[in-house]
């Protein structure tokens, strides 16, 4: 816990709590949340329903604030951020993969790749270009980019969604169940190709309530009743990854 | 068999609809708003048109016409009526009228009224009876009966205060002892806005001589006739007499009485299409009802993206209903539901209002048209208007619930059960609701333009007729009638008329105008090729400055006593006749001719002397102000007829004494007949100010319209977008690039609406500079620039507040809504 190298820590959370207020009653969704979030990290955050996974994605992607608690991005505490940095911040430095993944309708797969590159002000049309591209070749959907959402299977929309969500090169990807909507066989690339950008040296948090699922990460997070209980390390960060090489070989 | 509609289905809609109060009231009113003013302007049209007048066999009594369907009705040459009436056989009771201005006395002030002079079988005709006395009979046309008056209701209440007595006593009709036989009841003023009814005279009934005297026809068509059997048998007619009286003049002016000898066609119309007059008036209520339908489908248009964001709000659960094996043609119907009772509740709404409205017009015409309109001008809601509204509504109902269910039936309700996003659902709606937005945008747009523009038309018409300061004005018609047979004796009459009145203490001011009629005019140092190329002209004689009639002097000089008889012949013309013929100089000192003033002054040029503004008040249509004119010095030309305008202080009724006393005081035997100007202005005035306040009324509906349309449109297109705008902020969208996307969003799309709605303006706006002259353009941008930056807020107001919402929410909060 005394480790502040920033080179190792991505994101660390202190204490957090997030209480959601409505007329009839308190829901106390997190309490007292510590978490500690490395680079290159594999985490599985796993839970029954309800217990307040999706609440620790949305505050670990600056989508909300937490009720109190200290929220550290690269050693900076965020918690204060006005809503334009934390929007930068979204941008720059996190990439988000969703369980319905919300690809715009009204625009191509590879504009929506495009999306929050355009968004970026250090970025040069070329060079989005690239961006673009290379993320749609790693998810192998090059040839798919014309073509609009609702001409695709689940499967090959979640896959743009990763393109989308790697292209801007995060420090973290959050996966909020990214296989929830999927069949078993579109799961398993989905799964495969979260491990092999994992192996890469992304970072990557995945909420799942699935138990093999989350026993493929390398770090796995339990929550209960808005509580961490369990917080275990399944494997070291280089051994995950040759595990996880031969396991993309075997099939 | 299972039922399709249930009654706990209706319960369901109904419950749907009381669950959002807020909704369902906007929808409610825009409908009725919408339908209300299309049921208002068809009643209207519909009466003023094609209903059948409100008399026994209506429907077969017709007027009967030489000229085209398509111009105005015009009446016949008497001599030419009197020879086919005999070979009519399409008709039967068929007679002439012809309405007239008499001057009638009581209590020694002599009103202009207007007469119908008639053959006693129209009454037989129009299947009434007098209320008091009795009607016209045969005996009254014989060449030496005793001069007979029939009274109508209104004047016998108000000139006559309602004596009950009056059937029997003698009267002075045109000066002429004439004795009251009857007095006809209530509200009957056939053929169309009679006062009084005299016996026609020989000269109209069958005249000897075949010249200008001109008579009205009637007749009803015998059974099994169609109106267009009769009009083809009019029309042989028309062509046979015309072959057997050609033309006098084979061309030259167009004026009143050489057309009338060159038309050979003629045709019968309900009375109704008589009064509309020609296509031009048609295509005016076809404009009016057409912009009403504008208003009533954009109206169905807002309701229907209103339901359509409560469709996509169920969509899953509708979904859900599909999944769980409810036929799709109930679950239709159950959509329909709530479409079904916001059409009810808008078409109850409607009704009212339009029934309203009518009666509210009602009581406008009978203050301002002082019985002069037409009989059956009785504005209610009616069967027609009711079976009117059942189609306008069952339209609504089709409009707003077919768009909405539009999804229902052409969704995957599978996918959107696994999905939101997903499906075939999204991209095509989305098109099309984005497609709609652009043609409601394109409607609004248009609205609001023609309504500007037509406002604003409006408005320089109503400054045009408020430059007269009608206080204290007073004028009378003089008819010398036979014993001045002299040009001299007239001018000399004239003279003596105003050299009194000017002596006179109460009177400030006096202008006689006589009025010559239309002539073709000649500029010096013109050629024309041919003499019908010279340009035809009113033409009136002034004793003075025309400032009495609103007309300022812009340069020269004003005519005066001093044109005499044996002066320099000179003339005055009006600003917009002066541009026209000497666009680059100044007309003063050019000289003009104007042919047929008689053969002394026939081939004199006359000297420009003075030009002076333009004086609607002399034209002849009040929506069509003559703005070309020539005045001539008053002594030097003979005008047909005469009128004197005095300024006094005096009371009106006094005032009319002044003028009535002071002609008669040189000669007892003139008729004079007043015209309360004062009245006669506030008439036009109020219809004006009636037009405007409608139009308002109309803008401010529109204006309405556009602002719940759009915003409807836009927060709709917000709240279907909202988990994409969660999605983008998720990215790392600011708040800035969010609100900026949807705001170019709108403009863009308000933009293609400005576009095709200014394309689809153009032939109004063509229309209106026509008529407007071209400084109109500058008003017609400015229009089109209004209109666009009130939009532009419009869209900026509209994208503000739900964006505003949607991003007061948590981005993690947003997500959730699927
Ligand atoms: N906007 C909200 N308002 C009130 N309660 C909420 C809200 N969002 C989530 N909750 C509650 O917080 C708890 C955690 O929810 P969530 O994080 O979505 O759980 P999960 O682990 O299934 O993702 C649940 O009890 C849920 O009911
Ligand atoms: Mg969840």
């Amino acid at each position: 816990m005394t480790d502040k190298n920033p080179s190792r820590t991505a994101i660390e959370l202190k204490a957090i709590a997030k209480v959601y207020s409505t007329e009839a009653l308190e829901t106390h969704a997190l309490q007292n949340i510590n978490l500690r979030i490395n680079h290159g990290e594999f985490i599985a955050i796993a839970g029954q329903s309800g217990c307040g996974k999706s609440t620790l994605l949305s505050i670990l992607g600056l989508l909300d604030t937490a009720s109190s608690g200290e929220y550290l991005l690269d050693g900076h505490n965020a918690s204060q951020l006005s809503r334009d940095e934390r929007a930068r911040l979204r941008n720059k430095e996190i990439g988000f993969i969703f369980q319905s993944f919300n690809l715009i309708s009204d625009l191509t797969i590879y504009e929506n790749v495009e999306l929050p590159l355009t968004y970026r002000t250090d970025l040069d049309a070329p060079e989005i270009e690239k961006r673009v591209l290379s993320a749609l070749e790693v998810v192998g959907m090059t040839t798919r980019m014309d073509h609009f959402p609702s001409q695709l299977s689940g499967g090959q929309q979640q896959r743009a969604a990763v393109a989308r969500a790697i292209a801007g090169k995060p420090a973290i990807l959050l996966a909020d169940e990214p296989c929830g909507n999927l069949d078993s066989k579109n799961a398993e690339i989905v799964m495969q190709l979260l491990e092999k950008l994992n192996q890469d040296g992304a970072t990557i948090c995945m909420v799942t309530h699935d138990p093999t699922s989350a026993r493929r990460a390398q770090r796995y997070v339990e929550l209960f009743d808005g509580q961490i209980v369990q917080d275990e390390v399944l494997r070291s960060v280089n051994r995950g990854r040759n595990q996880n090489e031969k396991a993309v070989h075997e099939i | 068999m299972r039922k399709l509609f249930t009654k706990s289905d209706l319960k369901h809609s109904f419950r749907l609809l009381v669950k959002s109060p807020g909704f369902t009231l906007l929808s409610i009113l825009v409908l009725a708003g919408g339908l209300g003013l299309s049921v208002f302007t068809f009643t209207l049209s519909y009466t003023m048109a094609y209903k059948t007048i409100p008399l026994e066999n209506g429907e077969s009594i017709v007027e009967v016409c030489t000229g085209s369907r398509l111009n105005f009705c015009w009446p016949f040459k008497a001599f030419e009526f009197a020879q086919i009436r005999q070979n009519i056989t399409s008709l039967e009771n068929v007679g002439i009228y012809a309405n007239q201005r008499v001057a009638v006395e009581s209590d020694d002030i002599v009103y202009g009224i207007v007469a119908t002079r008639t053959e006693w079988n129209m009454f037989a005709l129009s299947a009434t009876d007098a209320a008091q006395g009795r009607t016209l009979q045969s005996f009254d046309q014989n060449d030496n009966a005793e001069p007979v008056v029939v009274l109508g209701h209104d004047i016998w209440q108000q000139q006559f205060n309602a004596d009950s007595e009056i059937v029997g006593k003698l009267i002075a009709v045109e000066s002429i002892p004439t004795r009251v036989v009857g007095v006809m009841p209530e509200g009957y003023r056939f053929p169309a806005g009679a006062e009084v009814w005299l016996p026609a005279t020989n000269a109209q009934i069958s005249p000897l001589l075949n010249d200008l005297v001109t008579v009205s026809a009637y007749g009803r068509l015998k059974s099994g006739v169609s109106r267009a059997e009769a009009s083809t048998e009019v029309d042989n007619l028309m062509r046979n007499i015309r072959q057997q009286y050609p033309p006098l003049r084979e061309s030259g002016l167009d004026t009143y009485p050489q057309l009338l000898e060159r038309v050979n066609t003629g045709f019968v119309t309900s009375l109704p299409m008589k009064m509309m007059g020609g296509i031009d008036s048609m295509v005016a209520l076809a404009i009016m009802n057409l912009l009403a339908g504008l208003v009533f489908l954009l109206a169905c248009i807002n309701t229907s993206t209103l339901l359509l964001a409560r469709t996509n709000e169920r969509l899953k659960d509708t979904s859900i209903r599909v999944a769980l094996g409810a036929p799709r043609l109930r679950l239709l119907l159950q959509t329909m539901g709530e479409s079904i009772l916001i059409a009810v509740g808008g078409a109850v709404i409607a009704v009212l209002v339009a029934g309203v409205s009518l009666e509210v017009f009602n009581i406008f015409i009978s203050s301002t048209a002082e019985g002069q309109a037409p009989f059956w001008w009785n504005f209610a809601v009616d069967e027609s208007t009711l079976i009117a509204v059942v189609v306008f509504s069952l339209f609504m109902i089709m409009v707003t619930s077919a768009i909405p269910n539009w999804r229902l039936i052409n969704g995957n309700f599978n996918s959107v059960m696994q999905d939101g996003s997903r499906g075939a659902v999204g991209l095509r709606s989305g098109r099309f609701s984005r497609a709609l937005v652009v043609i409601a945008i394109a409607m609004i747009t248009l609205l609001l333009y023609l309504g500007t523009l037509g406002g604003t038309a409006l408005l320089s018409f109503n400054q045009v007729f408020s430059v007269v300061d009608s206080r204290n004005l007073h004028s009378a018609t003089l008819n010398l009638g036979a014993q001045y047979d002299e040009a001299d004796e007239r001018l000399q009459f004239n003279r003596s008329v105003l050299a009194a009145l000017v002596q006179r203490a109460d009177v400030s001011e006096v202008l006689m105008l006589g009025s010559v009629g239309a002539r073709a005019i000649e500029q010096e140092g013109e050629i024309y090729a041919a003499p019908d190329q010279r340009p035809t002209v009113p033409i009136q004689t002034a004793s003075g400055a025309l400032d009495i009639i609103g007309s300022t002097l812009l340069e020269g000089r004003s005519l005066s006593a001093l044109d005499g008889e044996e002066s320099e012949r000179v003339a005055v013309i009006s600003q917009s006749l002066a541009e026209r013929l000497w666009p680059d100089e100044s007309a003063i000192g050019k000289s003009l001719r104007v042919s047929s003033l008689g053969a002394a002054e026939e081939d004199v040029w006359r000297r420009v002397v003075g030009v002076t503004t333009d004086t609607p008040v002399t034209g002849r249509d009040m929506f069509a102000p003559e703005t070309n004119m020539v005045y001539l010095p008053l002594n030097q030309v003979d005008a047909e007829s005469v009128s004197v305008l005095i300024r006094s202080v005096a009371e009106p009724g006094v005032a009319a004494r002044i003028i009535t006393q002071t002609v008669h005081q040189i000669n007892s035997a003139v008729s004079v007949s007043i015209t309360d100007w004062a009245q006669q202005q506030q008439a036009n005035a109020q219809a004006l100010k009636f037009g405007m306040s409608v139009i308002i009324g109309c803008g401010a509906f529109s204006f309405l319209l556009a602002i719940t349309g759009i915003f409807g449109l836009a927060k709709n297109d917000i709240n279907v977008h909202a988990r994409d705008i969660a999605t983008r902020r998720a990215l790392g969208a600011t708040d800035r690039i969010i609100s900026r996307t949807f705001v170019l969003r709108g403009s863009r799309q308000v933009l293609i609406g400005f576009v095709l709605a200014m394309l689809a303006g153009l032939p109004f706006t063509m229309l209106i500079l026509q008529a407007m002259g071209p400084q109109f353009l500058l008003t017609a941008i400015l229009a089109a620039v209004l209109v666009i930056s009130v939009l532009f807020s419009t869209v900026l107001i509209a994208v503000y507040h739900p964006i505003r919402r949607v991003l007061a929410m948590e981005p993690s909060e947003a997500l959730k809504y699927e």
